[in-house]
């Protein structure tokens, strides 16, 4: 086993690569929400800090061995050939070691200053990403992220039981909306990206189904994402600013898909995947910001009106 | 997968063989401290964890 003695200030960035930083703030940012919305007052900030730091470790080393184990994937896609451990810049060894390091200072921070619960979850979902769906599902089945889906929607879950102790129902609807909106957003970019998913051999819908299918599937998981997206209002769970935006927004998300399924050959195809693709980050990222917003609204009025 | 949509084979260099080993065992270690850590979780606080209120 060869440890190279100093790490270069390269590398050091290249670590940091691994992490998949931006997916990392994404999934923190939908706990923050998770986590807000589970107490009516506050939620205890040492609680919050470490709680957060936890579930931002976790994901971070479930980043980096998915790198190790899809190195071959990479080096064949033209979206991931850049990657460090793709290009050969880190050893496959090391970065497994410092995946198991973040997992390790995860689970030790989430037992001793949050709750058994919260370490046991977030474990599950890194091993329900980095295990689960990269090493099994990716390589054998066209419905990979769908199934894969529920470990990128468990964050907000994992929050909640951080702040909380416990699970409930609201959680479980922020996963619902994260799940239903995994499928339409990837296969979304599979779509435009299915030469690329095709020379890694990976059996993404488009490749194994074709463009038609996978068209088809994206508008009715659209349908079904609108739905549970909005739910929550007349359920009682959420009030009618989220409900009303939720319509709004989920009608952009609709006209997209719906783009998607009408233009088929060419250019126009190519866009309106790309376009529903960069909505739909924007469509999850707004959802949960309204509720964010409506959190701190709800605790500012007393203050501001007395 | 369909079989048709197999390439015509990728024929790997010494060098990426070595690579696909080192891998394999890295992979096969993280398994391990993964599964070292859910057992040690469990004990922890004892399996009765997920018996919680809704």
């Amino acid at each position: 086993m060869q440890i190279a003695e100093r790490i270069s200030p390269s590398q050091l960035g290249a670590y940091y690569e691994c992490c998949k930083p931006k997916v990392v703030y994404l999934i923190l940012f939908t706990a923050f929400v998770g986590m807000l919305l589970s107490t009516d007052g506050m939620v205890p900030l040492d609680r919050m800090f470490w709680g957060l730091l936890g579930i931002g470790l976790a994901a971070a080393a479930g980043a980096a061995l998915n790198h190790v184990i899809d190195e071959e994937i990479d080096q064949r896609m033209e979206r991931t050939r850049s990657r460090p451990v793709a290009q050969g810049i880190l050893p496959p060894l090391n970065v497994v070691m410092f995946a198991c390091t973040l997992a390790i200072l995860s689970t030790l921070i989430l037992l001793t200053f949050v709750n058994t619960l919260t370490a046991l979850l977030t474990l599950a979902s890194m091993v329900g990403y980095a295990i689960i769906y990269t090493l099994f599902l990716k390589r054998s089945t066209p419905q990979n992220i769908v199934i894969g889906g529920a470990a990128g929607a468990l964050p907000p879950v994992v929050a909640w039981a951080a702040a909380t102790g416990s699970l409930s129902v609201e959680p479980l609807l922020l996963f619902l909306i994260i799940f239903f909106w995994t499928p339409p957003h990837f296969w979304a970019l599979a779509l435009f990206r299915s030469d690329d998913y095709a020379r890694a051999n990976v059996p993404m819908l488009p490749v194994v189904a074709g463009g038609d299918a996978t068209r088809l599937q994206i508008l009715l998981y659209t349908i079904v994402l609108v739905a549970v997206a909005a739910a929550p209002w007349p359920m009682g769970y959420f009030d009618a600013v989220y409900g009303v935006s939720s319509l709004v927004l989920g009608a952009g998300m609709l006209y997209l898909a719906a783009q998607v399924y009408r233009r088929r050959e060419g250019k126009a195809a190519v866009r309106a995947a790309r376009r529903l693709f960069g909505f739909s980050i924007l469509y999850l990222f707004a959802l949960f910001a309204i509720l964010l917003l409506e959190v701190v609204v709800a605790a500012a009025m007393p203050m501001l009106f007395g | 997968m369909d079989d048709k949509q197999e390439p015509p084979g990728i024929v790997l260099t010494e060098a990426q063989k070595k690579r696909q080993r080192e891998r394999s065992i890295a992979i096969a270690l993280a398994l391990g401290v993964l599964v070292l850590l859910f057992f040690a979780v469990t004990m922890v606080r004892g399996p009765a964890v997920l018996v919680r209120p809704m």
